[in-house]
């Protein structure tokens, strides 16, 4: 299966990182991780040039992000009159947007890389919480040259393990992410039994 | 403490199973890690068994073969002299020279097994250039 998705790279070149760096920002399960691997490796053979690989993924997934962001805004609208009036559900929308108000930043900037399986929902859900653009914006635009700067390094440096390399790190973000889930839901749980 | 996550855990069934759920994927995606992190040998493993997918300077590093020879390889197997102006994958090489994927590779993997008998300083460990 990813192999077939390698062969479409080395077939029509860095475009096809760009439109699955884009497409799973928006949750289409694509391994983009496994392309940006890919084509960090084709550069370091001579196949690709760096700055084109680099510039596709990161524009792809910087758009994604966007778009994702934008659904989430379009979004809040149906929230807010969902919510209106519902003293409950209207107490719980108000304390997500203030969740998002103390630490969306952070937030966006982590699930775009360290628990990038969580980034796309993120996404959405600050469009949704009234985040504002630009602070959504910068954040994730630092997060995404992290995430970018890993993979394509990766695929450059190991070029010829890019599957063991594969396996290494899609395992490790998932520990990450299913641990950073299983601690908040903990914790959560731990206080609700007061 | 004890109690009051227990308490928790029958009044909120559906997070609490999500919970269950993070805890073993935790605990599997841990695993896993650390086993592919045992099984890596280093230095990284070269001469990767051909596949379509790879290209012709892929394939090059792979298994050390200078690109000159590697290009000379490609132009015995294809029949073509000049190479494709765009790196093209191994599979749609070979589609276009009328061959199946895995007779080209086969051819390929022959080609590369008489370079590395005739160049045996081609033919061991090497740490990368």
């Amino acid at each position: 299966m990813t192999e077939s998705f390698f062969t479409l790279i080395t077939d029509y070149g860095v475009w096809i990182i760009l439109a699955s760096t884009y497409l799973s920002c928006l949750l289409v399960p694509i391994p983009s991780s496994m392309m940006m691997l890919a084509g960090g490796a084709l550069v370091s053979v001579g196949d690709l040039v760096l700055w084109q690989v680099v510039l596709a993924a990161y524009g792809g997934a910087v758009l994604g992000d966007q778009s994702g962001f934008a659904i989430g805004q379009r979004a809040s609208g149906l929230l807010a009159r969902l919510t209106s009036d519902k003293p409950k559900r209207k107490a719980l929308y108000t304390r997500a947007q203030k969740v998002v108000e103390t630490s969306g930043g952070t937030g966006v900037f982590f699930s775009t890389w360290l628990f990038a399986p969580l980034g796309p929902w993120i996404n959405i859900a600050a469009g949704a919480a009234k985040m504002g653009w630009l602070r959504f914006s910068l954040w994730d635009a630092a997060g995404e040259l992290v995430w970018v700067s890993i993979y394509v390094g990766l695929g450059y440096s190991f070029a010829t393990s890019l599957s063991s390399i594969a396996e290494i790190a899609s395992n490790a973000i998932g520990f990450v992410t299913a641990a950073l889930i299983a601690v908040v839901l903990g914790r959560w749980l731990l206080r609700r039994g007061t | 403490m004890k109690r009051r996550m227990r308490d928790s855990l029958r009044k909120h069934p559906v997070l609490s199973a999500i919970f269950a759920l993070a805890l073993v994927a935790t605990i599997v995606f841990g695993i896993r890690m650390l086993m592919f992190m045992a099984h890596w040998d280093p230095p990284p493993p070269d001469q990767q068994p051909i596949e379509g997918w790879m290209t012709p300077r892929y394939v090059a590093f792979s298994w050390d073969i200078p690109k000159p020879e590697m290009f000379a390889i490609m132009a015995r197997i294809t029949g073509l002299d000049n190479p494709p102006d765009k790196p093209m994958p191994i599979e749609r090489i070979a589609e276009n020279s009328g061959m199946t994927t895995a007779a080209f590779i086969d051819a390929l993997d022959q080609e590369i097994a008489a370079y590395r008998a005739a160049n045996p300083d081609h033919a061991g460990d090497r740490p990368h250039d």
